[in-house]
């Protein structure tokens, strides 16, 4: 399929018009940045070296504003368009015009991707971590990497989807099941050790050990966890998206 | 010397959708130039549109295109609203790569005056014109347009024709499809009517012989204390008093009654029945009309030969009138 770099400029610049001319998709991202901040101020400071506490108050708050900002902005940010699209009947006005689905996707990929990987870096002053004590780099890539899963799978929600509200309905379960994983994670072993297969496992990994006591360590666990939910994510998308098309009606 | 060249045709085609036919006995020749009006339902409508432009593939019979140039409309299709008319159009233009400013076309398409307004703001009529904007820039050879005049209002009406006059002169071929035959008589040369029953029959809306207006003129129209017209259906005859009647309409030589939403045909020809209804106060506004004139709310002019009239209660409704047939409603009804 020969994309056309042009249509994924317009596609790129319609989603930044509409973006501006509704903030309410900037939302969720803000939100997950003052949540991190309150909670910061609620939350009690606890020392990760004291014994039988292995647990640092700004590396769960970073974890829980990475899911926060990843998974539920990432999902409903990239789902939400195409299905309000659909059922305001625009979507099909574009893909009339000439536009491909790849470039549809793309187009609108891109904003998206910058307000999440934005938001991932303002999360670390928001919770309270010191950039020096992150792995810059390492911190970029798994961020992205995960922001880029969850992008994908908005857009299988919003592929699958008719309008919004079913959007809404088929992400819920998913949203809830990745929010808790920090939380799932520090209260059953067994079930943390079952998440660290998911993609939002390897996000709380991250941030676990982005404080002054740890370091994160590349390992082939976290790197076949985010190679395997990227393609697999990939691979459902490409099916729903041959299988249902655009906007199928 | 240079022939018409023939954009799509279709030989009797057919198309099914869950076991139940929705289209059969198509066949149609759509050239660079045509301008075609077919009366049928929006799901009719839907289907054909998705076939001429090779969305769906016919279960029967052939369609063979000699251009990929097709651009579809559909009635629910809709803008960006939070978009200026201004943004809306310039992403559509680097989509299109138009090469030339917009500003050179917003007076053709009438929104001088909303260039930088939002969406949202705007009339129908507007949106409309928007559209046919949006589809004009990519130069496209055949256009498929759902009811486009449908809720519109009869300056929105006049608007539309005159932006739509200017596709039409950069050789692109229009079809329209409506549930209303009058929207169809607006905007199209050649008119069709769909049915399940006949499939696509072109309607000619002045196959009956006209009287020499000599004839006419010279006819004693002898005065009526009741007259009824009656239309019969199968087991039954239905009697209508004239002042029940909004218009009567030739369709394929048959006069058929219309009464708000309703047809009713009659085995009266055109001309037995402006005899008789005259004395009612009918009027032939066209070869094919016959008008209530007590009915008749608004009289709209869309170009210089060009006029409408409008029915009360039913702004959809608008009959053509002739030139020459103005100036006799104008004696008529002295205004």
């Amino acid at each position: 399929m020969n994309l056309s770099l042009r249509k994924i400029n317009a596609v790129l610049q319609l989603r930044l018009k509409l973006i501006a001319g509704g903030l309410s998709i900037l939302f969720t991202p803000i939100f997950a940045l003052l949540f991190v901040i309150v909670m910061g101020y609620l939350m009690p400071e606890l020392d990760g070296t004291e014994a039988g506490a292995p647990f640092s108050t700004s590396g769960f708050l970073l974890s829980f504003g990475l899911i926060f900002n990843i998974a539920i902005a990432g999902i409903s940010m990239s789902s939400s368009p195409i299905a309000e699209e659909k059922e305001k009947h625009t979507l099909r006005v574009l893909m009339t015009s000439s536009v491909k689905g790849g470039e549809y996707f793309i187009g609108s990929m891109i904003p998206i991707l910058v307000i999440l990987v934005v938001t991932n870096i303002l999360l670390i002053p928001a919770s309270g971590v010191s950039f020096s004590d992150i792995p810059i780099p390492t911190y970029l890539v798994i961020t992205t990497a995960a922001s880029l899963i969850s992008i994908i799978i908005g857009y299988i929600i919003g592929v699958y989807a008719k309008n919004q509200a079913q959007a809404s309905i088929v992400s819920t379960p998913i949203l809830i099941l990745l929010t808790s994983t920090p939380v799932l994670k520090m209260f059953n072993e067994d079930l943390g050790n079952i998440l660290n297969f998911t993609y939002g496992g390897v996000l709380a990994n991250l941030a676990d050990t982005l404080t002054p006591y740890a370091e994160y360590q590349w390992n082939v666990m976290d790197t076949s966890v985010l190679i395997v939910w990227l393609a697999a994510s990939l691979g459902l998308f490409i099916y729903m998206y041959k299988k249902n098309g655009l906007d199928s009606d | 010397m240079f022939g018409v060249t023939t954009l799509i045709t279709l030989e009797d085609v057919m198309k099914q959708e869950d076991n139940q036919v929705v289209l059969k006995g198509i066949h149609l020749n759509i050239e660079e130039t045509s301008q075609i009006g077919i009366q049928m339902t929006n799901k009719e409508s839907t289907v054909f549109f998705k076939l001429l432009s090779g969305e769906l593939s016919p279960t029967g019979g052939r369609i063979d295109k000699e251009t990929t140039g097709i651009l579809t409309e559909f009635a629910e299709d809709a803008l960006y609203e939070s978009l200026t008319v201004q943004s809306y159009l310039t992403i559509f233009k680097k989509i299109a790569d138009f090469p030339k400013p917009l500003e050179e076309f917003i007076g053709i398409f009438s929104l001088s005056d909303v260039w930088r307004t939002k969406i949202s703001r705007l009339s129908l009529d507007q949106k409309k014109r928007i559209s046919l904007f949006r589809m004009s820039l990519f130069a496209p050879k055949l256009l498929l347009l759902q009811s486009p005049l449908s809720h519109s209002t009869s300056e929105g009406v006049e608007l539309y024709i005159k932006a739509l006059e200017h596709l039409q002169s950069q050789n692109t071929a229009v079809v329209f499809t409506s549930h209303y035959l009058e929207e169809l008589l607006l905007l199209s040369n050649d008119i069709y009517r769909y049915t399940r029953n006949d499939g696509l029959e072109k309607t000619d809306l002045a196959i009956e012989p006209k009287s020499a207006p000599d004839d006419k003129q010279e006819t004693i129209i002898k005065p009526n204390k009741v007259y009824k017209v009656s239309s019969r259906r199968t087991d039954k005859t239905i009697f209508f008093s004239p002042e029940e009647i909004d218009f009567i309409e030739s369709i394929n030589s048959v006069s058929t009654i219309r009464i708000g939403e309703e047809y009713f045909p009659t085995d009266l020809t055109m001309n037995d029945l402006e005899e008789k209804l005259t004395n009612f106060g009918f009027f032939r506004c066209h070869r094919s009309y016959l008008v209530n004139l007590q009915r008749v709310s608004e009289l709209v002019s869309y170009s210089k030969n060009s006029y409408m009239l409008i029915l009360k209660g039913n702004a959809n409704v608008k009959l053509p009138l002739s030139r020459t047939r103005l100036e006799e409603m104008k004696a008529l009804i002295e205004f």
